[in-house]
């Protein structure tokens, strides 16, 4: 055994803590740490952003005159209008620009990748039991979906294949789910028996 | 106006995002380059709203908070200040940087993150319920996922990894991919009545 | 009975869950670990790639996600390393860059030149809108990498431009923007093998990515790491790691299991009793 004697695991160790403390009961230390992370977290976004405004609008404005580049720069000062009530309808623009071009590139996107393509890899050869499962079961979600009439007939069996298939995926994403926490936890008690503590290698 | 001017601009780049990847024209492509471009500067300067944010509730807190509300808040913006003033003057990979990141930030978030690992454990105890053919299903594939992804479920049954890869590959696969399709499709929808401003909250107003 | 079972402190909880972590990270079992049919496809997809050709490794997480990843990433790292791959490393959460400094320090790369065999490119903001430029526009998307270099003349660039440039493209991600937008934006369009280091939460919905072929590799979670550990022959965390997390899912389980004969019990005692039925 032999505890680490460097300032930034002491210092890791003891924001680990304060925040696991949180389990047994709310507490000081947790709620510094806490804060202080958060703090941590905003000036680290601050920076970024200034990074990011240096490097594609100021830098290249002053350096190459490229004077098309203040229209973004305004747009994006507009943003901040919305900390002053009688002209915060001016942030609209940039969101709705932001809102615009996000929207745009989504739609485009989608339509090859999450439906075409899904659908192409969807219609295959019903020789097996497996494939039999993922065409009917697909169309099964599908339906369960958007047919909003009554579900009757054979609408009401493949509806109801569906959903006990989307159970399925839904305990799949719940076991995932523990496999993903417990493996957090693992990260964050191997920190402090390894680097800090130092009982383990 | 303060409406429709916003829904127009957010029309047109839409309109222009889509129409220049079906079409080839390099006007067009020019234009989408440019606005993107644009975006990434203006997605930039959205970083800055949540300090601002913070600096107005914490500010609020440090003098009129009760009890120890003035040193959470002071410690926030402390750091969050100081963090600013060094990664803006020195730059992010300044050593000074990195070590307030690593001790402080990475393990903060990532312990909050693990602490779900408790909380899901205590969910499972008290929530986790065979009421009916739904949750007992569930459940089942939950659980044969649970030792199919750990080595110790090999040693109990050794079909344990070759049923969750099936019940992955196979039923998950089938519903995953319907209600991917189905996002999609509903995705493209909201996404057109955001274009065409029948939707549009993202304003700050109430939708059509 | 019934009733103490059924208000048991959640703490008492906690507790279970701590010690079936614990113990066996101290006291490891060495359960032997197996690999996944994704990460060997990732692991085959690395060891064909040309030697000196470039990769891209996205850091798309937080530090929140990081500590299922970092395992893995490290693992990738390593292996890439070995083969003489140039790494363009690059983030679009705005925590990806310092994390990547963490990956690259943690893994073989500390050893190798940068700026010549990786580089580190930083932020771009925007999300889906960044990676759209990046497609087109490596440079002109990173004038400046995150230690503050001009990224033309670096030579690790050399005869890149466009994501065209890019044998493939690795995610490591946790969530919004990911793999799905890397697959909308660059995947489809341009025809770029997409693989991924991701979280276990969002293991399933990659499936019909993976059988697509819009994806051609993944290391899920920890799991994935300790697979692609054994590929590689060494042990690194994922791997000392799969004993806890092994005791850790048979204590879910239990708790489960007594959390539903704790129901049934109770359900019983109150129909005898002329409860709820």
């Amino acid at each position: 055994m032999q505890i680490s004697t460097d300032l930034g695991v002491w210092i890791a160790a003891i924001a680990t803590i304060g925040i696991l403390s949180f389990a047994f009961k709310d507490n000081p230390l947790y709620r510094l740490v806490e804060n202080v992370y958060v703090g941590v977290s905003a000036g680290h976004a601050l920076v970024l952003g200034w990074i990011n405004i240096r490097d594609q609008g100021i830098g290249p404005l002053i350096d190459d005159g490229d004077w098309s580049l203040l229209v973004p720069i305004a747009l994006g000062m507009l943003l901040y209008t919305r900390f002053f009530k009688k002209i915060s309808w001016l942030s609209r623009f940039p969101l709705a620009m932001l809102v615009g071009i996000g929207t745009g590139l989504a739609i485009r996107g989608t339509i090859g990748s999450q439906i075409v393509n899904q659908i192409k890899s969807t219609i295959l050869p019903l020789n097996s039991i497996n494939n039999a499962i993922i065409i009917f079961g697909t169309l099964g979600v599908l339906i369960y979906f958007f047919f909003s009439r009554e579900h009757t007939g054979p609408l009401k069996h493949v509806s109801t294949f569906g959903r006990c298939i989307m159970m399925v995926s839904f305990g799949a994403a719940f076991g995932s789910t523990v496999m993903g926490r417990m493996a957090l936890l693992i990260n964050r008690l191997h920190f402090l028996y390894a680097n800090w503590l130092g009982i383990i290698r | 106006m303060r409406q429709e001017l916003p829904m127009i601009l957010a029309f047109i780049v839409g309109i222009l995002m889509i129409v220049s990847f079906f079409f080839t024209s390099e006007t067009l492509g020019e234009a989408a380059r440019t606005v993107e471009n644009w975006g990434v500067i203006v997605a930039a300067f959205a970083l800055g709203l949540a300090s601002i944010n913070l600096i107005q509730i914490h500010a609020k807190k440090i003098t009129r908070g009760k009890g120890l509300d003035w040193l959470y808040s002071g410690a926030l913006l402390f750091s969050m200040i100081g963090m600013a003033v060094l990664g803006i003057a020195k730059g992010p990979t300044h050593p000074t940087y990195q070590f307030w990141f690593d001790a402080l930030f990475v393990p903060g978030q990532a312990t909050v993150y693990a602490m779900t690992g408790f909380f899901i454990a205590s969910a499972a105890y008290r929530a986790f319920r065979i009421r009916n053919l739904d949750s007992a299903i569930l459940l089942v594939s939950a659980a044969i996922l649970m030792l199919a992804n750990v080595p110790v479920g090999e040693k109990i049954w050794s079909q344990f990894p070759a049923m969750g890869e099936w019940l992955m590959n196979v039923p998950n696969l089938a519903g995953q991919r319907g209600m991917l399709i189905g996002a999609g499709i509903g995705g493209i929808a909201s996404g057109i009545r955001v274009l065409l401003g029948i939707e549009r909250t993202y304003l700050g107003g109430s939708g059509s | 009975m019934w009733e103490k079972l059924v208000n048991v402190d959640r703490r008492v909880i906690y507790g279970v869950v701590f010690l079936s972590l614990s113990i066996p990270l101290i006291w490891p079992i060495g359960f032997e670990v197996a690999v996944g049919p994704e990460t060997k496809q990732l692991y085959d997809m690395v060891n064909n790639l040309p030697e000196g050709s470039a990769v891209i490794v996205s850091m798309d997480t937080s530090p929140g996600g990081y500590g299922e990843l970092s395992s893995g990433a490290v693992a990738l790292l390593n292996h890439l390393a070995s083969r003489n791959i140039r790494v363009i490393g690059m983030g679009f959460f705005d925590t990806g860059p310092s994390l990547l400094e963490t990956a690259f320090g943690a893994s073989d790369f500390r050893d190798k030149e940068y700026g010549v065999d990786y580089v580190n490119l930083g932020y771009l903001a925007g999300g889906e809108t960044a990676m759209a430029r990046v497609a087109r526009d490596i440079v002109g998307s990173f004038p400046r990498d995150y230690r503050g270099n001009e990224v033309s003349e670096l030579p690790v660039m050399e005869g890149i431009t466009s994501c065209q440039d890019i044998e493939m493209i690795i995610s490591i991600s946790s969530g919004t923007p990911g793999v799905p937008e890397w697959i909308r934006q660059v995947g489809d369009p341009l025809g770029i093998p997409i693989a991924t280091v991701i979280v276990a939460v969002n293991v399933p919905n990659m499936t019909p990515y993976l059988q697509a072929g819009q994806i051609i590799g993944m290391i899920p979670s920890m799991k994935g790491a300790a697979g692609y550990e054994s590929l590689m022959g060494t042990a690194g965390l994922g791997t000392r790691g799969m004993d806890a997390q092994s005791i850790a899912h048979l204590t879910i389980l239990a708790l489960v299991i007594i959390g539903n004969l704790v129901y049934l019990g109770t359900k019983d005692s109150k129909t005898s009793k002329g409860g709820a039925r």
